[in-house]
This record gives structure tokens, sequence and C-alpha cells, in this order.
């Protein structure tokens, strides 16, 4: 093996950090407003949800798969949210929890389909993207579905993040609370649990792991269950933020969060990731988002020049593994 | 160098190292132009890798040593530039793509083109493939859809597809493994007449009665070295046995008291189905008994049907099976391998990259594996029990790593193997089985491991081993057991067991079609 220099090995070992650190630096100089505590502030709030799906899409990459679904996914249980809500007077709970299971319910027939009839997880999730939106337009009949319980109200603190949830009692955003809960709770749940080694095991060698004693199937279905769920749960807060359900909601977003993983260093090939290292490659992408907008781009040049990030921060992955 | 005309090939010195592992030492091969050169030796004796360096699939400079194609230097950058110098390589797993032609196959990435547009000229293709099959009186239809054909007839399009890009060296890798007899015999029939058209065969196999059907001239390698090359006049069946496996086996085995307990395995006319061919069977009417505290050996060549009998019971073959298993006097079903794990067995896979460890994680994460649920509450790992497992382990079997956080991969193949049995010891088994523990690992730590397997005897554990290494077994066995197509056709005890004994079992069945296919 080849000894590589001990900065060419900081570089390579910190370069999201690196990156993310002379995005700030670049911003801060040149975009006027960039520096300002509200804006930082601002950044994890408007990444929260992407960050929230790309969290169990972490653990979806990491056993080798991958899922195209979570957008459609966000605007069908959206949707589903609002319908109980406007068609049956249940109490707001209630509703959550009816459309928190309608979403998951899309990741366990996923899960079903790769494991028992080894749809490949590219196929199985595109297939599911594309019904999921389906269904989400057929149900709202094309248009948006109002909330109109008062009911929702009552609970608005606590799910909406309409501009007044900006600063909450604590000084943080609730969605940026639960954000970084669901961050903690499943990044640990990869490093610390029985469940989290074999999803990196399932990933890094499926056969040898099956031979180790561990159900690969059980571990696969559940990841694209867990990552089915948290795109239920943004579907819930998009349709409590903006009142209503939106058969639109969350249009590529799926792309978003495997940008995410991919920037945080989570391997394709499986069997490698960090949630917390996706976290930052969430951020990073939120920063330039947001830093662009403040140079006054226009939203075209900020596509070119994501994926242009995107691409930069995959290639220094790819150099530290050789 | 040597401009003769009539040497082929000639292969000098040859060096091939793996990390861990030195599989080529110094091997000397050369063949004749026009005869048919019989290359044998055990598992591992480095038949494969020589063929490999031959055909650039090795290329140049991954071996020392040198190699001339009819007296010129060849030093080759890749399987494209061995074929353009006329060696071609006819592996076991054929390479043909399934849904084209027998043509089409023939000339993929080469086809006459109609226009320039590209458009191919089947009619063309067909006839020029039709040309060169009748010159070497090869019977099939260059429009027939390959996945149509039957394994022997592909062979046979294989062969055809190298003699068109003209090659003059064509080595056969194990061609009968799949072959009915008269396909063997009609493989024999082409081979015989290439070599009227000289051409210049290395023909690789198990099958010594092949050998001897077939071949003009043998070279046999051990341990990666050339014992030598001999007039297939001037050898018997059980000389050409001696020069495979004769070694010194002092010291290479340390020394056990055998001291046999209570019946730990006991197998009752256990079937296993074949994995593709229906009706057919890998190992069928399978009946015997392993004692706690003994090492039972089981011996047999490639495809005889020894690991699939041991996969089988582990639970981790994709075939059903018929017969009885009992632990422990307990009649057991053995469905998968986490039940196998719950009775208490632990398989040591043949092949350790693709099915013994995860190469990504780490030496410690790679030892807890299958042991994972003892070291958790609740799913949440105790990361303290774990490092205290990990030690004991590392300690216990001497496994050489920088820290236990490395990735496993970075090991050498013996530390490596090692690291499995550890992922298995920790499991505290009542059986064991080992399939082949010793591939691929050099001799320091091969004697490390049968220390570790003397120690588990010693301690009670029924130790299985699935070798195809008869010293191995002769040396570290109390008892062994031989494989030849799927059936037990032998057991012996350690006081019993020659290897030309258990080679005879090994080979047993194949005497018969040996004699046909002389004449």
């Amino acid at each position: 093996m080849r000894k590589k220099s001990p900065l060419a090995r900081f570089l390579t070992d910190n370069g999201m950090y690196i990156v993310m650190a002379l995005v700030f630096v670049y911003f801060a100089v040149s975009a006027p407003g960039f520096l300002t505590a509200n804006n930082i502030a601002r950044i994890p709030l408007q990444s929260a949800f992407v960050i929230l799906i790309a969290t169990g899409m972490t653990m979806v990459i990491i056993t080798g798969g991958i899922d195209l679904s979570v957008g459609s996914v966000v605007a069908f249980t959206a949707v589903v949210f609002s319908l109980i809500l406007k068609q049956y007077a249940v109490a707001v709970p209630l509703a959550i929890l009816g459309a928190l299971i309608a979403g998951s319910t899309s990741g366990a027939f996923v899960g079903f389909f790769i494991v028992k009839f080894r749809v490949p997880p590219f196929i199985a999730t595109l297939a599911m993207m594309t019904i999921a939106r389906g269904l989400a337009r057929l149900f709202a009949q094309n248009s948006k579905i109002f909330i109109e319980n008062p009911a929702i109200e009552k609970y608005s603190d606590f799910i909406m993040i309409k501009e007044i949830a900006i600063t909450s009692a604590i000084g943080v955003p609730y969605l940026v609370v639960l954000m970084l809960a669901v961050v903690v709770f499943l990044g640990l749940v990869l490093m610390k649990t029985r469940f989290g080694r074999y999803v990196t095991a399932t990933g890094g060698n499926e056969e040898a792991t099956k031979l180790s004693g561990v159900n690969v199937n059980q571990v696969k279905f559940m990841v694209y269950v867990i990552n089915a769920f948290l795109a239920a749960v943004v579907g819930v807060m998009m349709a409590s933020k903006f009142m209503n359900g939106n058969p639109e909601f969350g249009v590529m977003w799926e792309l978003d969060a495997i940008a995410a993983c991919v920037v945080g260093g989570t391997s394709l090939m499986g069997g490698k990731g960090n949630i917390f290292k996706t976290l930052f490659g969430a951020l990073l992408i939120g920063m330039l988002d947001n830093g662009l907008l403040a140079q006054g781009r226009s939203s075209e040049m900020i596509y070119i020049i994501k994926g242009i990030i995107i691409l930069g921060a995959v290639i220094i992955d790819q150099v530290k593994e050789k | 160098m040597s401009g003769s005309n009539d040497i082929a090939l000639e292969m000098r010195g040859i060096v091939k190292e793996f990390p861990g592992v030195k599989a080529l030492k110094n091997v000397t091969f050369s063949c004749r132009r026009g005869e048919v050169h019989g290359l044998v030796g055990e598992n591992g004796a480095g038949k494969s890798t020589l063929m490999k360096v031959l055909s650039g699939v090795h290329p140049y400079p991954t071996y020392e040593g040198d190699i001339f194609i009819k007296g010129e230097r060849a030093r080759f950058s890749g399987a494209r530039e061995a074929e353009r110098a006329g060696v071609a390589i006819i592996h076991q797993e054929l390479n043909l793509i399934s849904e084209l032609t027998v043509a089409g196959n023939m000339f993929l990435g080469r086809e006459p083109a109609v226009s320039p547009f590209g458009i191919i000229n089947t009619r063309k293709m067909n006839a020029d493939a039709l040309k060169y099959l009748s010159s070497f009186n090869i019977k099939i239809d260059p429009g027939a859809i390959v996945k149509d054909l039957s394994v022997g007839v592909r062979q046979m399009v294989e062969i055809a597809k190298a003699l068109s890009v003209n090659a003059d060296v064509l080595a056969l890798d194990e061609p009968t493994s799949a072959l009915t007899e008269t396909e063997v015999e009609s493989l024999f029939k082409t081979v015989r007449d290439l070599k009227e058209k000289d051409v210049t065969m290395i023909y690789i196999s198990h099958k010594l009665d092949e050998i001897f059907a077939i071949c003009d001239r043998v070279t046999v390698l051990r341990d990666g070295e050339t014992v030598g090359t001999y007039d297939i006049g001037e050898l018997d069946r059980d000389k050409l046995v001696a020069l495979m496996v004769g070694r010194d086996l002092t010291n290479l085995y340390p020394e056990r008291k055998s001291n046999p307990g209570a019946e730990a395995l006991r197998v009752s006319d256990f079937s296993v189905s074949h994995p593709f061919l229906p009706g057919e069977k890998v190992v069928s009417g399978a009946s015997f008994s392993a004692r706690h505290g003994e090492a039972l050996g089981i011996s047999g060549l490639m495809g005889s049907g020894r690991s699939e009998l041991v996969t089988s019971l582990f639970g981790a073959f994709p075939k059903e099976t018929s017969g009885d298993v009992f632990i422990d006097g307990r009649k057991v079903r053995l469905r998968s391998p986490l039940e196998a794990i719950r009775n208490g067995i632990g398989l040591v896979t043949e092949d350790r990259k693709r099915f013994g460890l995860v190469l990504i994680m780490s030496v410690g994460e790679n030892i807890t594996l299958a042991c994972m649920r003892a070291l958790s509450k609740l799913q949440w790992v105790s990361a303290k029990k774990e490092r205290a497992v990990i030690e004991e382990y590392s300690k216990e079997l001497n496994i050489k790593a920088a820290n236990s956080r490395v990735a496993v991969n970075t090991l050498s193949g013996g530390n490596q193997q090692k690291v499995v049995m550890a992922k298995w010891l920790a499991n505290s088994p009542g059986i064991l089985i080992l399939d082949e523990p010793t591939r691929g690992v050099d001799v320091g730590a091969r004697f490390e491991i049968y220390q570790i397997v003397n120690k588990l005897v010693d301690s009670g554990v029924c130790v299985i081993m699935v070798s195809s290494e008869l010293q191995e077994v002769l040396g570290m066995c109390d008892r062994v057991l031989v494989m030849c197509e799927g059936k037990i056709t032998g057991e012996f005890t350690r006081e019993e067991a020659t290897q030309e004994k258990i080679m005879s079992c090994a080979t047993g069945t194949m005497s018969r079609s040996g004699a046909d296919a002389q004449k």
C-alpha cells in the first residue's frame, strides 16, 4: 500500500468539512446578508425536510439499495393526512397516526417486493414513486386539499412551522429539534445497535452476513419501512406547514436526499455510511442553496453549481478510496 | 530464447505472489507444437494461476519470470493481447453470450458489416462461421442460439471461437466437469483433430484417466512449483498420484492424541438436489457420524459434493435436502444458517472473501457478527462485552492486525482465515465445520490454524474438516470419509488411510470412462 503524506490524508479525510468551510467563507465575503444570525439559522430549517428523508436514505443505501419513492410518499402522506382531517372529524393525533401508517405501508410494499420477488431496489422504488404520486393526485383530484379542521390549530405550535414557529420556546425551531432528534436517534441505531450492525454487514457482503445467521431479508425490509415512515413524517409536517395536502409536494426530494448521502460519503456500493455525515452533506447543499440565492443568482445557475459541487464531493471520496 | 520451431510455448521461473501467499514459486513449463500437454496437481497447486499468467489475466509485470511464445518473448498486458499472440483459454465457466447465435458469439466485436452504417451481414457471418466449424469437424449450426445448446456443444463453440481468432495454443481448464460421457467422447475427437492441425493444447483435469487417454506429456505442479514434465508412457496412475501428492509429512502437522467422546452428529441417508439440473443430486444417500473430541476429514475432488454436503448441513445450500440429521442424539431440522447456529454448528466456508467475511468491515466487527445476539440487550450492543470478546479471540488465535478497528481486507490470507475462525469460536460451537480451512494460507499461518483445530478437538468440539489436500486430512483427522460424485465411497481410520487409498476412492468411478476413451 502507498503511504500518503499527513497533509494529503488530512485533506481527504476531512474533505467535506473543508469544502463546507470554504463555501461558508466564500459566501460570507461575497453574498450580502449571508452572514447574519437569522440567515445562518435558516439553513438547518430549510434543509430539515430533506435531512429527515436523507437519514432513512442513508440506511437504505448502506444496505446496497436505493429508494426513489420517498418524494412521492411525502405528497401521498400529506394528501392522506389532509383528507382524513377534512372528511372525518377525528382528533389530529389520530389523523397523524393514520397518515403515518399509510405512508409507511408504501415502504412495506417496496421492501416486500425487493425481498420476496428479488425486484431490484431501483425498479421497485421507481414503481412506487409513480404509484404513490398517482394515488396522491387521484385522492386530491389533481388539486390541493385544504385543511379546514379547526382542531389542527390546537397543535399548530407543535407541528406547524410557519414563520411564527421559527423561534419557539427554546429558541430553536421545533422542526430543527425534531430533525436533530431523528438524526441522533438513527445515528445511534446505526452505530450502536445490533440492527445497525446488520445493516452495514448486509451492504458489505450479503452472503457472508446471511451465513452468519442474520436474517438479511428482515434487515432489508426494515430499512425501506423506516425510510417511508420518515417520508410520511415529512408529509404530515408539510401539510401542517402549508395547511393543505398538495399532491405536488416533494418532487425530486429523493434525489436531494441521495445527494446529501453521497456528499456525506455514503457508498452507493453499500456497506459504508454515516448518518451524522449525511447531516453535514445536507447542510452543505442547504448552504449552497441559501448562499447562491443571497448572491442573487438565478435558480438555473443554482442547479448547475449544485451539480458541480456534488460531483466534486464524490470525486474527493473516490480519490480517498484509492 | 530457444528459437526452435518445435517449442510452442515456454514459461520460465514464473513467480506469482498474492498478498500473503506465494501462489507460484518457481514454475517452469513448456509445450511442444501440436502436442496435448496435461497439467495436473492438487487444488491450490497453482494450475489456474499459471494459466492466468499465461493468458494475460494476471498481466505483466504482476508476476516474475519469462514467457516465450514460439520463441518470442511475450509480456501480455491483458487477455486481449494474449489472444492476439494466439493464446486462448477455455474456462470452466463458459464465456458465451447466451442470447446470441453461435456465429454471433464467434465474431463478437468483429462482425462483418454490410454497409457503413454498421448493419451486420448475418449471411456472411454465418457462412464464415460454418467454414471454421467444418474445418475442425465441429458439427454445429452457426445460426443456433447459444442458450438452446448443451454445455458440451457450447464448449465446442468456445473452442471454435478461439480458433477463429487464430489461436494455436489452447488451454482447456477442466473441460469435462459438466459434460456427459458422449460429450466427452466428441470433445476428445475434436482435441485429436486439432492436434492433427498442429494446435497446441494444455489440458487441465483432475480426472487422471482423461490425462492418460488424451495427453502426450504431463507436467505436475505441487505447492506452486514444478515437480517435473513426463512423457505419458513413463507414467502410470499410481506414479502420477504419488508425484501429485508426494511431500514430506514431518512437522507440518502438530501432534494430538486421539480421544473421541460421545456422538455429536449423525447424518443418515442425506441427499441434496442439484442446483440447476432437475432430478440430479449433488449429494446422494450420505450417512455418517462424528463425535465430540474427534476430527473427521471429508476428502474428495472438486465437484465431488463435499462442499455441498457441509453447506447443506449448515442450512445454507439453496436446494431441498432429504434424510435425517441428529445432533447430540436429537433429531433436528436445519433450514437456515440461523437454525444451524442455534444448534451449535459453525461453518468456516470455502471462499472466505465471498462467504466468510464482510471485507470492508473491521476485524472486530467481523469477529462478533455471528454472536451479536449474545452481546446485545434490547438491540443495544454492549461495547464493553464486544471489546472483551474481540480481545479474547484476537489473542487466542494470534490475529496479527494493527488493531481490531482496521478493515479486515488489509490482513493477510492467513489472518483473514483466523478472523473467520474467531467469528465461529466466539459462538462456542459444539460442531465446527471447516471447508478448505487452509486454502490460500501460507505455511506459518497454516500451522497455527492446525494448532487451533487440535485445541478445539481436545476441548471436546466435533471438528469436520473438508479438504482437497490429502496430507492435511491425513495429518489432522482421526477418521476420513471420501466422496466421489455425491456419494461417500470410502471411510478410513487414521491408521488405515493412505493417500493412494483415498485417491482411488476419490477418482474410483473414472476408470471405466477412461478405458472406453482410450479406444
